[in-house]
């Protein structure tokens, strides 16, 4: 696998795929902008429809966004992981493109087989939709430098919202996001739940859920898993709408720009 | 080739969380110990009471399939196919075929 190395002031250009259903697409594509105008990159963000069959080339990250593609029926992100441009984006997987699934995304990459486990209907049985603390954490960033942290704008070790946050070399945060799901309860085998913990692949799990309650009822509380490689990311808040200093928060710009960072900033940096 | 009508019964695994099944069980616990159920009941039947206790209720789908097919044995190959690949998640949910599978009208050609 070979990922290029990326610098400052170089050009990115990320697409997200927009299935019959899909409606944060638009957001997405503002946020992923912002990011990279802060980061002083240029970006190009293109908006691609799910029944075309190939992605445009030379992109440096996939996304899946929020929404009800296909009206989440059978089961969400069911129908989705069938459409005709997911040959296309099973082959990206296999090359070590960055792919992200943001909510409905993660559902579909759930449902791909791309992501172990699955995305059932919240516990409460009701949609829940409110601000929610997670705590961002689990990946090995040991390899991130001060220079990739620094294109999102903001010191991501040190800004924490916590008085104790942990040493800069586990880059534990914890994050304020919007979640709006129907179907954000993570389900796995337990054998998987293991794996996934000593892999350190959970990235994201609700925090403080001891005082506001679990949002969903998701097995060791995840919100967020990688795969193997670490190139395909599921995670259930919409960092997309926690970006504009009019957004209750700001820290989507932390969530995703780490991730972009982590994934598209140095080469040699994915663990083994 | 003829065609079948085959029915699938999709349901979440046990031991599967179902809110759905557990508010559906809770509302007819309501309508039982609010008394509604034995007015229904004896204004229907004149008896005092149409269910007791409720155990467990699980919500799950019924998918109805017509398909062209050689046979009912292809056809049943075909839908446990179709199972397999999109219809029932092989990790949460579990399918059975219900009922007959039924032959329908004339031969297609």
């Amino acid at each position: 696998m070979s990922i290029e190395s990326r610098h400052l002031g170089e050009s990115r250009h990320f697409c997200i795929v927009r299935f019959p259903g899909t409606n944060r697409e638009r957001d997405l594509q503002r946020a992923l902008g912002t990011i990279c105008e802060r980061g002083s990159h240029g970006s190009e963000v293109t908006i691609i429809d799910s029944e075309d069959r190939a992605f445009p080339s030379s992109i440096d990250a996939i996304f899946l966004c929020g929404g009800f593609a296909w009206g989440d029926y059978l089961r969400a992100g069911a129908c989705a992981a069938h459409a005709r441009i997911i040959p296309s984006l099973r082959r990206h997987a296999s090359a070590g493109t960055l792919i992200i699934g943001i909510c409905n995304g993660f559902q579909i990459l759930t449902e791909m087989g791309l992501l172990e486990g699955a995305l059932q209907r919240n516990s409460s049985g009701r949609f829940v939709c409110r601000w929610q603390e997670l705590d961002f954490t689990g990946l090995d960033f040991t390899g991130l430098d001060s220079t990739g942290l620094d294109s999102t704008g903001l010191d991501f070790a040190s800004n924490g919202r916590n008085e104790d946050t942990p040493p800069k070399d586990t880059l534990s945060k914890r994050l304020l996001l919007p979640i709006a799901h129907s179907d954000g309860r993570y389900v796995a085998h337990e054998d998987t739940l293991e794996r996934l913990e000593s892999d350190a692949r959970i990235f994201l799990r609700y925090a403080s859920w001891a005082t506001t309650g679990s949002p969903n009822g998701s097995l060791r509380e995840i919100a967020g898993i990688c795969d193997t490689s670490r190139r395909i990311f599921g995670l259930m808040p919409h960092p997309e709408n926690a970006i504009e200093p009019f957004h209750t928060s700001r820290d989507g710009l932390v969530l995703l720009g780490a991730l972009l960072d982590y994934g598209l900033g140095c080469e040699g940096r994915i663990a083994a | 080739m003829k065609n079948f009508r085959v029915r699938l019964a999709v349901s979440l695994r046990s031991g599967m969380l179902d809110p759905q099944g557990e508010a559906v069980a809770r509302t007819l616990q309501e309508i039982a110990t609010s008394g509604e159920a034995e007015q229904g009941v004896e204004q229907a039947n004149g008896k005092d009471i149409l269910w007791g206790r409720i155990d467990a209720v699980r919500v799950g789908k019924l998918i109805e399939i017509e398909l062209e097919a050689l046979d009912v044995e292809q056809a049943r190959t075909a839908v446990a196919a179709m199972s397999d690949r999109l219809l029932t998640h092989p990790v949460t949910e579990r399918s059975e075929i219900v009922g007959e599978i039924i032959e329908l009208g004339a031969p297609s050609d």
